[in-house]
């Protein structure tokens, strides 16, 4: 038997990738530079007492831990919390998951020139510049705005934003933010596969039934991204409110962002901004982390 | 000629790369590229609002054009160069606090609102200019109650650009309908309040009395509204500057708290909505008065002058016919006799700045005569030296109300220009706000309100309480 000389395996050459490094070089440094270096910097600052203006301007110190100790006894901060939570879990966690999933179911059905018209509308809306939003939903609200001649007949001189800011600012935020979930839910809807609802239809589930037992529980891991996509957007939301409101009046829609905003560049407190930012920063890390275990129990 | 898939991406990045530093240079270096160009004199730089002070963008961009070739022209071999930052008042000082943090982008000139004069120069981002204006003639043109808004202990600051003040706008066919006589001086609070109510007796629909409150628009609404009450309350310190800590509860401040509360509990005060409004001015001065829709409105010196035309809305001619101006009076119409905040913008130089003298050369041309009424009449400020505000160019540009406002403004009262003002102005300001929404709130329990409130911004170091 003749023995048929097998090729030694090639090993892998241990050269330096130095091609690739070059090609990633540019971008690495952009982030570095524009990403890396402030985040460092920033959870610094949160740890000091610098401000943009006044006796600490210059010359600042690191104070340890009193910026989230001032925290503790802030009442505007609490106030900001509480509205970040109604405001995230109002307008995004609900409202805009709530309405993007029945944009999307009704999609499935509509006829085809109306399913176009809809999405456009709804996409035209999301992708339009977040200050544009905000000017369309302050004249939409204002007293004499659109709302107020459309329930009032006459002149019912009401000002939405001082009568419900909040109630405004998440339907504002719905309406632009709905397409979002809309798309990802239209995705999720197409992979249900059609022989699991024909099969829910001739065991009598109606639609309500089908809804509820077969295309929920399917797309799950898409109302869980949804949730976690939506979450950390509306989060860290500014323009919008602050474009609406400025966080007022008297304060009832200033969320975290922009409390971090006032506190920062009317008050010039960056040490103490920046610690909220960073409070914001790790809210945001814990909402996703509960949502990716709440994903991977699911999968 | 072929080039390598490498090759290609290789150089794609590199441009990218070379374009990203091409905008991101010039920016960065900006106020410190415009020292170097000058080969004679020297350059100087001066930062100001482009889209703030002035009634329209157009105006600055004029303004400061003519600004650099007089000066240019004056002083020649030196330059002047421009720095224009858009946005609101705010946005400029935060981009300028930014520029200042590095002596290469610190431009020489600011010119600036006052409020953050305090706090500017306790970063020592400022150069006192007490030799400068001691052996300046112009200085003492100013009235006491100017020099003071940018003289915090035995420094002088900043140079004032021109103020703002405020008085009673009130509608004389109203007031006559009601059977009081005009012009109308009310002496009191209580004698404000028995006229609004008069007023609104006699005259079906109409709203009492428009002033700003609440939380939009900070500072601003502050100024135009209840500070001027406080100023003329019976304990009207805001800030104590031999303590160096801010009143947080004082008779003066639960008085002016119970003139809301009275005024918002017999209905003189117009639908909160218009009150709280994040709106412009605009809506007030061509929409409001010209229709009448309120008998008083606690305005501003340039609210007549946006009846001009060219400045942005229906110009209304006839509006000396309707509304007249009346000083807002001290509360139980003790000395002065009048009350007004006043508030205003102010020329200051860098700390930093190498060319100091040149600078201050810089602000007494912007200070003479024709440049500094130029500048008030179309940014609606009352110019800050007599001979200025008494001038006919400026009194005659919006008869009869600009002498009218003249007259209260030697009883003005700066606010503190210290650090801790705009937390001061957040506390007061929601305070205003829930006063005016909520007829329920007692005086009492808005100055429990305003000392918690204030106490938690500003720091229980920094506040104190006035008998």
């Amino acid at each position: 038997m003749s023995s048929v000389p097998v090729a030694a395996p090639v090993r892998p050459r241990s050269r330096w990738p130095w091609a690739s490094m070059i090609l990633v070089l540019p971008a690495t440094a952009l982030m570095v530079i524009f990403f890396l270096v402030p985040m460092v910097l920033a959870a610094y600052l949160a740890f000091t007492n610098q401000e943009l203006e006044g006796p600490h301007a210059i010359h600042y110190q690191i104070i340890g831990l009193a910026n989230f100790s001032k925290m503790a006894s802030d009442f505007y901060f609490k106030n900001s919390l509480w509205l970040t939570v109604i405001f995230v879990g109002g307008s995004a966690v609900v409202g805009q998951t709530v309405f993007g999933l029945i944009l999307a179911l009704l999609q499935e059905r509509a006829l085809r020139w109306l399913r176009l018209a809809v999405a456009s509308i709804a996409i035209t809306a999301w992708v339009m510049p977040e200050i544009s939003a905000a000017v369309i939903w302050y004249a939409f609200g204002q007293n004499g705005g659109t709302l107020d001649t459309l329930l009032g007949p006459g002149h019912s001189d009401l000002n939405w934003f001082s009568t419900a800011p909040m109630l405004i600012v998440c339907s504002a935020n719905v309406w632009r933010g709905s397409a979002f979930s809309m798309l990802i839910f239209g995705a999720g809807l197409r992979n249900v596969p059609d022989e699991v609802k024909e099969s829910a239809v001739l065991d009598g589930a109606n639609a309500w039934q089908r809804l509820i037992h077969i295309i929920l529980p399917i797309i799950r891991p898409t109302i869980v991204t949804n949730l976690i996509l939506v979450t950390i957007g509306n989060l860290a939301d500014f323009t919008l409110i602050y474009g609406m409101t400025q966080g007022g009046p008297n304060n009832e829609t200033m969320t975290l962002p922009i409390y971090m905003y006032i506190q920062s560049f009317n008050f010039y407190e960056i040490g103490y901004g920046t610690a909220i930012a960073l409070v914001l920063i790790v809210i945001g890390a814990i909402a996703s982390f509960l949502y990716v275990q709440l994903l991977r129990s699911e999968i | 000629m072929y080039r390598s898939p490498l090759a290609r991406k290789l150089t794609t990045s590199l441009t990218a790369a070379a374009v990203l530093l091409a905008i991101a240079i010039p920016g960065a270096t900006r106020a410190s590229s415009t020292r170097s160009h000058s080969h004679a004199g020297a350059t100087i730089s001066v930062v100001y609002s482009a889209s703030y002070l002035f009634d329209a963008d157009p105006q600055a961009t004029a303004f400061w054009g003519s600004i650099k070739q007089q000066f240019e022209k004056r002083y020649p071999g030196n330059h002047l160069t421009l720095i224009p930052e858009p946005g609101l008042d705010v946005d400029e000082l935060n981009k300028i606090n930014l520029m200042l943090r590095l002596p290469q982008t610190t431009p020489d000139v600011l010119s600036i609102p006052t409020y953050p004069i305090g706090s500017m120069s306790q970063s020592g981002f400022l150069a006192p200019l007490n030799s400068y204006v001691s052996k300046w003639s112009a200085w003492k043109q100013f009235p006491a109650s100017v020099r003071a808004e940018n003289t915090i202990g035995h420094n002088v600051w900043g140079v004032n650009t021109g103020n703002n003040d405020f008085g009673l706008l009130y509608s004389m066919p109203l007031f006559r309908k009601a059977g009081i006589k005009v012009p109308w001086h009310p002496r009191t609070w209580n004698a404000v309040l028995s006229a609004l109510a008069k007023v609104k007796a006699h005259n079906h629909g109409v709203y009492g009395m428009q002033i700003r409150v609440g939380s939009a628009n900070g500072y601003a609404t502050t100024l135009k509204g209840i500070a001027n009450w406080v100023v003329g309350s019976r304990q009207p310190t805001i800030y104590d500057y031999k303590t160096h800590k801010w009143v947080v509860r004082s008779p003066g401040l639960l008085d002016t708290f119970k003139f809301f509360h009275t005024a918002v509990a017999r209905g003189l005060i117009g639908p909160a909505n218009d009150q709280t409004m994040l709106k412009p001015t605009g809506n007030i001065v061509w929409d409001w008065m010209p229709h009448q829709k309120y008998a008083v409105v606690v305005g501003g010196n340039w609210y007549p002058g946006l009846w001009l035309p060219g400045q942005g809305g229906t110009p209304w001619p006839g509006a000396k016919k309707v509304y007249s101006v009346a000083p807002i009076p001290t509360e139980n119409g003790q000395k002065p006799g009048s009350a007004t905040a006043i508030g205003g913008w102010a020329y200051a130089i860098t700390k930093n700045s190498p060319h100091k003298a040149l600078a201050w050369k810089l602000i007494q041309l912007l200070e003479q005569s024709g440049n500094s009424i130029k500048l008030a009449n179309q940014s609606g400020v009352i110019p800050p030296a007599k001979s200025d505000f008494s001038a006919k160019s400026f009194i005659n540009f919006a008869p009869p109300y600009n002498a009218a406002y003249n007259r209260f403004i030697k009883n003005g009262v700066s606010l503190p220009n210290m650090p801790g003002i705009l937390k001061w102005e957040q506390a007061i300001n929601d305070v205003s706000g829930n006063l005016i929404t909520n007829s329920h709130l007692t005086a009492q329990q808005a100055q429990n309100q305003f000392a918690t409130e204030a106490t938690q911004l500003i720091g229980s170091r920094y506040v104190e309480t006035k008998k």
